[in-house]
């Protein structure tokens, strides 16, 4: 039984090395964390509400940009072995395949992890470069932290600088170095921004505040959730379908999704799709975050737990239809 | 194949295998193998040999379990194919080498080895012996497999296939994609693992190649045998006998000619054996290699 289980983790760490290291991956996460980072600076006419509209566009394109990421890496990696032949050989060893499958999945969700922990960042950067709100007798209107804003662009840059320096001084590969930077890099953009007022005035170290909006931490996590259940769906469909059809479809089931609680409410054929889709309002509750709300963290673990049972019972099913497959 | 032939004791088992391919509307569209069974046992090679499109890699995919047949069933170690335990005690190169081109040759043995759940000291090890062993250690283990020419990507796969020091040895076009130093040293490789003891089953569509290190052969043709057995037994022309001499003077050979016709024989020819164009290529390689040798060292 550990034989056989003990293979879920090489296979997902081989799934998330391949995955990081897809150009795709990089050049979604880079405009992601780019449009996120600018989009405060290009607001006009808030009203007062910058920081919110920061934190719900920075939260819509990390919940886009991530199933894009999922798709790429969910929706292809399985297909491709398949057809290639990888799969073949991995499973030619002591591998069953539930456990081949679990473990493409697994990879899929920690890039979809290493995704979104970069992106928060940027959402987090995001909100306090938009929060200022000034009014004076003259005139009212946003004040941008010019220094976040500047923070949070060098970010990426440097990742790439790094990663780049890296790669041509020790061959060292790109891809992961790139994410390795991008990952370690706004931690430390953060601690040196804390030295400074929003105003850009120096607070020193007696006054260091993070001064980031950490409100937002369980929404990321609740998106990561939801972009877990995407990878599920199309993990296991693409056990029957080449990569363009299953990310088609597993798209469609998200969609759905959305609209799920509306279909709840009306006839049978409502409730047989609330059952059967996976109901992403659950995960997308930016609105709790208006007016200095919090997200409770009970509906977070309700949502956690949500997710782990639809990814498990995906993967199920995934299991039965990738059992007696021709490879 | 008879039991007499493997000693009874099986390590490779399949009777009556059937694949047939059918369309998205479950219709049968080609039958690719029918009716195929082998036996083997420990210390033989066995040459899987056919056309392109004959059901050699069909059959070796049906004996991994990694296809299911139509009918007929397979054996492998007297377990099911798809037991780990089984799976635990085989080797598998696959006829593309099929690997993932991001990982290093070191990452994709490591990879592998955690399939075996190899503990760590060992999976270092056997990385680093089987690297050495087929020619990639130093730079090249490092570099991602996906930079590597056909033949180096081959020699990754052949490194993965002896990773868990396999029983049987199952090689689907082994010499594909390598230069003839490659390929004489997957043949080498082929004798020792058999000398060793251990199974091999290859499939092949190159007659040379299978004739210098297989013990036995199955020709199959449109999916079925169409010949099977000993490569000695098949290939034996008993109504022919060979001499081979050396230091004879010249002109004699065409007396002795003379006296074979004399003594009833027919058909009688005089000629110079040759060497191969592969052991000639493999002789000349040497050579240069050495003469570069010797000019460094002056």
């Amino acid at each position: 039984m550990r034989r056989v289980f003990g293979a879920i983790r090489p296979v997902a760490v081989s799934t998330a090395i391949e995955g990081l290291q897809q150009p795709v991956v990089l050049l979604l996460s880079l405009a992601c964390f780019v449009l996120v980072a600018l989009q405060p600076v290009v607001q006009l006419h808030t009203f007062g509400d910058s920081a919110r509209l920061a934190r719900d566009c920075g939260m819509g394109f990390l919940l886009v940009f991530g199933v894009l990421v999922a798709a790429f890496t969910a929706g292809s990696t399985l297909a491709a072995e398949i057809r290639d032949g990888t799969a073949a050989t991995a499973l030619a060893k002591p591998v069953s395949r539930p456990a081949f499958l679990v473990g493409k999945f697994l990879g899929s969700c920690a890039v979809a992890a290493v995704f979104a922990w970069c992106q928060t960042w940027a959402v987090l950067f995001a909100q306090r470069t938009a929060e200022a709100w000034v009014e004076t007798a003259k005139t009212a209107g946003d004040r941008r932290d010019a220094l976040c804003a500047l923070l949070s662009l060098v970010v990426p840059a440097l990742a790439l600088g790094l990663a780049a320096l890296v790669n041509a001084r020790t061959r060292r590969r790109f891809g992961l170095w790139f994410f390795a930077f991008l990952a370690a890099l706004p931690p430390l953009a953060a601690a040196l921004l804390g030295l400074f007022a929003r105003d850009g005035s120096w607070l020193g170290l007696a006054g260091w505040s993070l001064g980031l909006d950490l409100r937002v931490v369980p929404l990321a996590f609740q998106l990561l959730l939801l972009v877990a259940v995407f990878c599920a769906i199309a993990t296991a469909l693409t056990t029957r379908l080449a990569t363009g059809p299953a990310v088609a479809l597993s798209f469609l089931v998200l969609m759905l999704g959305f609209l799920a609680d509306g279909a709840a409410a009306g006839g049978p054929a409502g409730k047989l799709l609330y059952a059967l889709v996976p109901d992403a309002q659950h995960f997308w509750t930016a609105d709790a975050l208006a007016r200095g709300g919090t997200i409770p963290a009970a509906h977070t673990l309700r949502a956690a737990l949500y997710a782990a049972t639809y990814c498990a019972a995906v993967l199920a099913l995934g299991c039965v239809s990738f059992r007696k497959k021709d490879l | 194949m008879t039991e007499e032939t493997t000693g009874g004791r099986a390590t490779l088992e399949a009777e009556g295998l059937r694949k047939v391919f059918r369309d998205f509307w479950k219709r049968p569209r080609t039958v690719a193998v029918d009716g195929v069974s082998l036996r083997a046992g420990p210390g033989e090679v066995i040459g899987l040999l056919g056309p392109n499109g004959s059901g050699k890699s069909t059959t070796i995919k049906m004996i991994l379990g990694l296809l299911q047949p139509s009918a007929g069933r397979v054996r492998l170690f007297g377990l099911d194919p798809s037991s780990p335990a089984a799976r635990a005690r085989l080797g598998y190169l696959p006829e593309l080498s099929n690997l993932h081109k991001f990982l290093t040759p070191r990452e994709t043995l490591a990879y592998y080895a955690g399939l075996f759940g190899m503990p760590a000291a060992l999976r270092r090890d056997r990385t680093a012996a089987l690297l050495r062993r087929v020619g990639l250690d130093g730079r090249a283990a490092d570099r991602p497999v996906g930079e590597f020419s056909k033949g180096m990507a081959r020699r990754v796969g052949l490194a993965q296939a002896l990773l868990n020091d396999p029983e049987l040895v199952i090689l689907d076009e082994p010499t594909s994609g390598l230069d003839p130093v490659g390929r004489r040293e997957v043949k080498d490789l082929v004798r020792e693992l058999g000398a060793e003891g251990r199974t091999v089953l290859l499939s092949s569509h190159l007659l040379a190649e299978a004739e210098d290190v297989c013990t036995r052969v199955a020709i199959l043709v449109d999916g079925r045998v169409r010949a099977e057995g000993r490569l000695a037994d098949l290939l034996e022309r008993r109504d022919r006998v060979r001499f081979t001499a050396a230091g004879l003077p010249d002109g004699r050979a065409e007396a002795f000619r003379r006296e074979l016709e004399a003594a009833g024989a027919t058909s009688v020819e005089v000629d110079r054996p040759a060497l191969t164009l592969e052991n000639y290529f493999l002789e000349i390689l040497r050579r240069t290699r050495a003469e570069e040798a010797a000019e460094e060292a002056k």
